[in-house]
């Protein structure tokens, strides 16, 4: 790490890395002293909201999430095969992506990364059950080996918000 | 760089035109403290900040903002 100058003062000295404003107790509860759940597959964690419900909450972290007023969240139903399969991207790619963002500023949560790559695993492999279906979402799918060319379709928010 | 997905971040299925109600929302959109008034301070910053994790941090918040 540099020193870097920032105002005249040291930068590593406002704020050192490992210092309690950066390591404050946001998260206190989400570190890996406090998972008490076994280390088998993907464990039920008390402190983190399942993907389905984290998703329509738009957080993953419980102690991070405040219901506004009465708010109760929707409640997300596949009619298809298609929803299902959409929704399970989202919800998997969502919980990763929270993850993602709370490991760029704790990176050295062993806990939390394998739960990250498990949740990425998943997300994958959803994403290319449903590209293999429905066509692709992402421009290096394997899902655009055919032709015409299957990435001149509808945009998803011009019709049917999927 | 820059790369898109094809899918929204949470479904939307707009059932009927509301002019006034699309006026509110697009100011979330791109009004003083929008979507994309967020997302280019975030992707400017990170530019100068000097801690790694603050810019891999505003550099993915960033992207965030420009899905919404």
């Amino acid at each position: 790490m540099n020193n870097y100058e920032y105002n005249g003062y040291v930068y590593e000295d406002m704020m050192p890395l490992n210092s309690t404003l950066l390591n404050n107790n946001l998260f206190s509860d989400v570190g890996p002293n406090n998972i008490t759940t076994p280390d088998t597959s993907i464990p039920s964690r008390p402190n983190l909201f399942a993907p389905r419900e984290a998703f329509v909450r738009g957080n993953l972290f419980r102690n991070l999430y405040n219901q506004y007023k009465n708010f109760q969240p929707a409640i997300l139903n596949a009619r298809t095969e298609q929803e299902r399969l959409y929704l399970e991207l989202s919800q998997t790619s969502f919980a990763a992506h929270e993850l993602n963002l709370y490991l760029d500023n704790y990176p050295n949560d062993t806990t939390m990364i394998k739960l990250f790559n498990d949740y990425r695993k998943m997300a994958n492999d959803a994403l290319k059950r449903y590209e293999e279906k429905f066509g692709p979402i992402v421009i290096s799918s394997d899902a655009l080996d055919k032709t015409p060319w299957q990435w001149v379709t509808p945009f998803p928010w011009d019709e049917g918000g999927m | 760089m820059w790369a898109y997905q094809k899918r929204l971040q949470y479904p939307v299925n707009i059932k009927k035109r509301d002019l006034k109600m699309a006026k509110a929302i697009v100011t979330q959109y791109g009004g003083s403290n929008g979507e994309l008034a967020a997302a280019l301070r975030y992707l400017n910053q990170r530019y100068t900040m000097p801690d790694d994790r603050g810019k891999a941090l505003l550099t993915d918040i960033g992207t965030e903002e420009l899905t919404q």
